[in-house]
């Protein structure tokens, strides 16, 4: 799956059509006596289907409509392009009031640090994160680096010596750059804006390192070698890959599954929403769902997360100054 | 792999894949729907299939809308998805002559060929397949490209210039939006609607459909003829001397398709421009030629086949429709790649089985319909053309629930009518369109990775390869023009 | 005599947006950052193909003012063709686009007035038409938007 890509495929204009939660009777009995939601609740996704973002936006609302956690659906609509200024229009078209959120992710941020759409943090009100994983840096299986050490020594020595297969202006390019950063090493880059770009690059032999979501690389099974996870803990499933914390450099990236509303939606509202994305992420189908993709069940609630998120855009934006 | 054919034979996969290619057929059909809208809007419904049923439905309804799209291009001149942009080129003209039912049979027979021929690199050789293509980075991406964008010179009808000036002006159009080689914003004048970019989808619509409808309505008389349909389908003993063309058309389209990124439309335009090239009567291309038809046909279909390797073999989907296969299977817990084959393996070769029979059932259902689809131009114009501008309006909407994308398909109807009336072939306008965005990135990504060193090319065989048939495509007609007077010369001087 | 006459002015016009286009795509390529990470940079190949556009505007201009015959395809807008036909449908099309975005009409009622209006623009102009086109609309839009509303929970507009 295609974790943290920012475009699925270069060729990809080819669109897919909005969709949303399978037929199902309205559950209008099981929620609390609220006013609040009166009609479907729009969940817009700024990608194609498919991706970690649509999949978990779909899970967690199709797991809040079979449990009634709130007494409407909620209807997945994707609007990709423009990094994600697709999806800000089109939630600014809708209702201030709830009915309109979106699921996205830090891609947001990078889009912010960049400079690229016409939003901002304060735009957004943050609803919260349910979740999130962190990715990890690989290189192919019969590389000569066997640890993040060797291939640090070996930038150092020839600087700019191996190539790096990245979107710039993605989330692998801000990660990359942050280690690169922090290590004092360089690379050459080689554009590859979806994660299957990567995967391809690097199994053959066009790139020498490339970032991946755990999963992505769980799956892959063979070929590749991940030298450094980004979570700040080990992950359970690599237990031995070590941290960059853990190596000595203070590089560590989580992206959440992250959940917005327009900024003038009322609190109540938003306190809500928040409700029924908690419930559903304690969920035992999404828990089981998230360990098989190497995501992180958590429940972190909106101004946690929008304090988390401003201090993130600081860090992108310090790198996104060394970049441009 | 017979166990997983077994499994597909029970009913309820085997309907489910005949659902699904129905469908597929249906909507590829369909000016403003394609394939990728159907599979993402059934994705949620997959939700609670068991998994082999669910591929099975998305397989049926990838191949049958890729098929489908050739029935309005051949008898509209709209081609029902990008794929069959190439097919409206010598169909239409088929189908104005009369030879509608001709054209769609040799069509739905080319595909057919296509998708079996491709299914059998699929089954009997994808870990080598996937291997090689694996092999190509930036270099040879852009020399490929680079090759099909010099073919569009032998594309062009009538005036050079013109032709060339299409091609140009369908790549400036590719050029606002985000650029993807560094992530920034380019040429979009502060609108943030122009972020996104033109959509492929809302352009292909407007300068085809859109134009066409609007051109038509002018002369809303009959233009396409239709023979009284014949009690016997147009398909001769003769035309086994396609045979050659099919198995090129079907190899030309596996491998362009095993390349992610490079989709179906490109393999159309590659295996019919290489026709063209090889053709003895080059000059025949676009004015109803049938084996325009079949190439285009054989290698669009082909393709699917082709980009299902890396899809299974290694988890690279090639396209947005296969990106969301791989999204179905990972709801159900599968994760696609190499470990596929032994984790599920009823799931690794359930795809491959589906894939074989989808082509079959897609070749009775358009076979069976085809002398009714082909009455289709009997139906009272001003009636169709009003529902396809429907469906053209609410597809074009519906690929990222925005009314930017209806008012750029608006907008490229009149493009589009503008270029037909000086004369601007459309041809080599949207595949310029669709081909300089990819072309562009890759040659600049092959300088980030080569640190601005062009010389590394030539450390590159294959795509030196396709740099000399890119050259070689450029000095053809020159050579030609030698070739043929040195012949003339020998003949003058040996009358023998 | 006359078409040599009218694909002239037609190759003129042209060859004016194009030039124009191809200033646009300067104007824009002077806002683009230097190259970064390669020697060709985001200003490249808008400046290349507006190049390519002024060389071919130029051509197109030399050979109209030499008065040669462009294009070896026939006229399809020949005999019998009624332009105002084809401005009528664009219209409709332009003002049912209009009021579904901007006038937030609900699609069943524009989307049959749509239908009827373009049935007529482009069919003969009798009433029992006028029926069976509304008829058209409305079953059409009531089927695409059960599919989307009720399915799917996705409203036009």
């Amino acid at each position: 799956m295609l974790q943290i890509s920012r475009k699925i495929a270069a060729i990809g204009a080819l669109g897919a059509l909005v969709l949303a939660m399978p037929v199902g009777p309205i559950g209008v009995q099981k929620a609390a006596a609220q006013d609040f939601p009166e009609k479907p609740i729009e969940v817009i996704v700024p990608f194609k289907p498919g991706g970690r973002t649509d999949t978990v936006a779909r899970l967690i609302g199709e797991k809040i409509q079979s449990e009634g956690l709130l007494n409407q659906p909620m209807a997945v609509v994707n609007a990709d392009g423009g990094a994600g200024a697709n999806a800000v229009n089109r939630m600014r078209r809708g209702d201030e009031d709830g009915h309109t959120i979106m699921h996205w992710h830090h891609q947001a941020l990078i889009a912010m640090a960049m400079e690229l759409g016409d939003f901002d943090l304060e735009d957004f009100k943050s609803i919260g994160y349910t979740g999130g994983g962190s990715p990890v840096w690989v290189v192919r299986e019969d590389s000569e680096f066997d640890t993040l050490d060797d291939l640090i020594a070996h930038l150092k020595q020839n600087p700019r010596g191996l190539v790096e297969a990245v979107g710039i202006g993605t989330i692998p390019h801000f990660v990359g750059s942050m280690l690169a950063n922090e290590a004092g090493f360089e690379t050459r880059y080689v554009t590859a804006n979806s994660g299957a770009d990567r995967l391809r690059l690097v199994l053959g032999g066009n790139a020498d390192i490339a970032l991946f979501a755990a999963s992505e690389y769980i799956a892959q099974g063979e070929g590749l070698k991940a030298l450094v996870y980004f979570g700040r803990d080990r992950l359970p499933d690599l237990p031995d890959v070590p941290t960059a914390m853990e190596l000595g450099y203070d590089v560590s990236w989580a992206n959440p599954n992250w959940w917005l509303a327009p900024a003038s939606t009322p609190d109540e509202t938003v306190a809500a929403l928040g409700a029924a994305l908690e419930a559903a992420i304690g969920d035992p189908d999404i828990v089981e769902y998230f360990r098989n993709n190497t995501l992180q069940p958590y429940w972190t609630p909106g101004d946690e997360a929008m304090a988390d998120a401003q201090k993130q855009l600081e860090a992108l934006q310090a790198v996104a100054a060394t970049i441009n | 792999m017979l166990d997983a054919f077994s499994l597909l034979f029970e009913w309820q996969n085997l309907l489910f894949l005949f659902i699904g290619t129905a469908l597929g057929i249906v909507v590829g059909a369909i000016p403003g729907l394609t394939a990728s809208m159907l599979i993402a809007l059934t994705l949620p419904l997959t939700f609670h299939m068991d998994p082999v049923s669910a591929v099975t439905l998305l397989i049926g309804e990838y191949v049958g809308g890729i098929s489908g799209g050739l029935i309005t291009a051949i008898l509209l001149r709209m081609p029902g998805t990008p794929a069959s942009i190439v097919t409206t080129f010598d169909g239409y003209p088929m189908a104005r002559q009369g030879l509608a039912e001709r054209a769609l049979a040799l069509g739905i027979m080319a595909s057919v060929v296509g998708g079996i021929i491709s299914w059998g690199f699929l089954a009997g050789m994808s870990p080598t397949l996937a291997r090689f293509a694996l092999q190509f980075g930036p270099w040879e991406y852009f020399t490929l490209v680079l090759m099909a964008l010099v073919m569009l010179a032998v594309l062009s009808q009538g005036s050079m210039i013109k032709g060339l000036l299409a091609a140009a002006l369908g790549m400036a159009f590719a050029l606002p939006g985000i650029d993807s080689s560094i992530g920034q914003a380019r040429l979009t004048f502060g609108s943030s609607a122009l972020l996104a970019g033109f959509g492929l989808l809302p352009v292909l619509i407007g300068a085809f459909a859109i134009s066409q409808i609007l051109r038509d309505a002018a002369t809303p008389r009959q233009e396409a003829r239709l023979d009284m349909p014949t009690s016997k389908l147009p398909i001769y003993a003769r035309d086994m001397r396609y045979a050659p063309k099919l198995l090129r058309g079907s190899v030309i389209g596996t491998w362009i398709g095993l390349l992610p990124g490079i989709g179906a439309n490109i393999a159309a335009l590659v295996s019919y421009s290489t026709e063209k090239q090889l053709s003895s009567e080059p000059e025949k291309f676009g004015t109803g030629h049938e084996p325009g038809v079949v190439a285009a046909e054989s290698a669009n279909n082909a393709s699917i086949g082709g980009a299902l390797i890396p899809l299974i073999t290694m988890g690279i989907p090639g396209s947005v429709t296969e990106a969301i296969l791989i999204g179905a299977l990972t709801i159900h817990n599968l994760q696609p790649g190499p470990l596929l084959f032994q984790n599920a393996p009823e799931i690794a070769y359930g795809i491959i089985a589906a894939y074989l029979v989808a082509n079959v059932l897609m070749l009775m259902l358009m076979w069976g319909a085809v002398r009714y689809i082909a009455r289709i131009v009997q139906l009272p114009r001003s009636g169709l053309m009003a529902v396809i501008l429907v469906f053209c309006v609410t597809g074009s909407y519906a690929i990222n629930s925005s009314f930017t994308d209806v008012w750029v398909m608006i907008a490229f109807g009149v493009v589009g009518l503008g270029l037909e009336y000086c004369r601007v072939p459309l041809g080599p306008f949207v595949i310029g369109f669709v081909l300089s965005p990819i072309a562009e990135e890759q040659l600049r990504a092959a300088l980030m990775m080569s640190d601005g060193n062009l010389l590394e090319i030539f450390g590159r065989p294959y795509a030196l390869v396709f740099l000399v048939l890119a050259v070689a495509t450029v000095a053809w007609p020159a050579i030609a023009v030698r070739l043929g007077a040195r012949a003339r010369a020998d003949k003058a001087e040996d009358p023998s | 005599m006359r078409d040599v006459i009218r694909q002239n002015i037609a190759d003129i016009v042209l060859a004016a947006l194009v030039a124009g286009g191809a200033a646009l795509l300067f104007i824009g390529a002077a806002d683009l950052p230097p190259p970064r990470f390669e020697p060709l940079g985001s200003a490249a190949l808008p400046r290349i193909l507006g190049a390519l556009l002024i060389f071919f505007a130029v051509l197109l201009l030399i050979r109209a003012a030499l008065r040669i015959r462009a294009g070896h395809r026939r006229d399809e807008a020949a005999s019998g063709a009624d332009p105002r036909r084809s401005a009528l449908v664009f219209a409709s099309l332009v003002l049912y686009v209009a009021a579904l975005d901007f006038g937030r009409v609900p699609f069943v009622p524009a989307t049959t007035v749509f239908v009827t209006l373009t049935g007529l623009a482009i069919g003969a102009r009798t009433w029992i038409n006028a029926l069976v086109f509304a008829g058209l609309g409305l079953v059409l839009s009531l089927a695409i938007s059960l599919i989307l509303e009720r399915f799917l929970y996705i409203s036009i507009g």
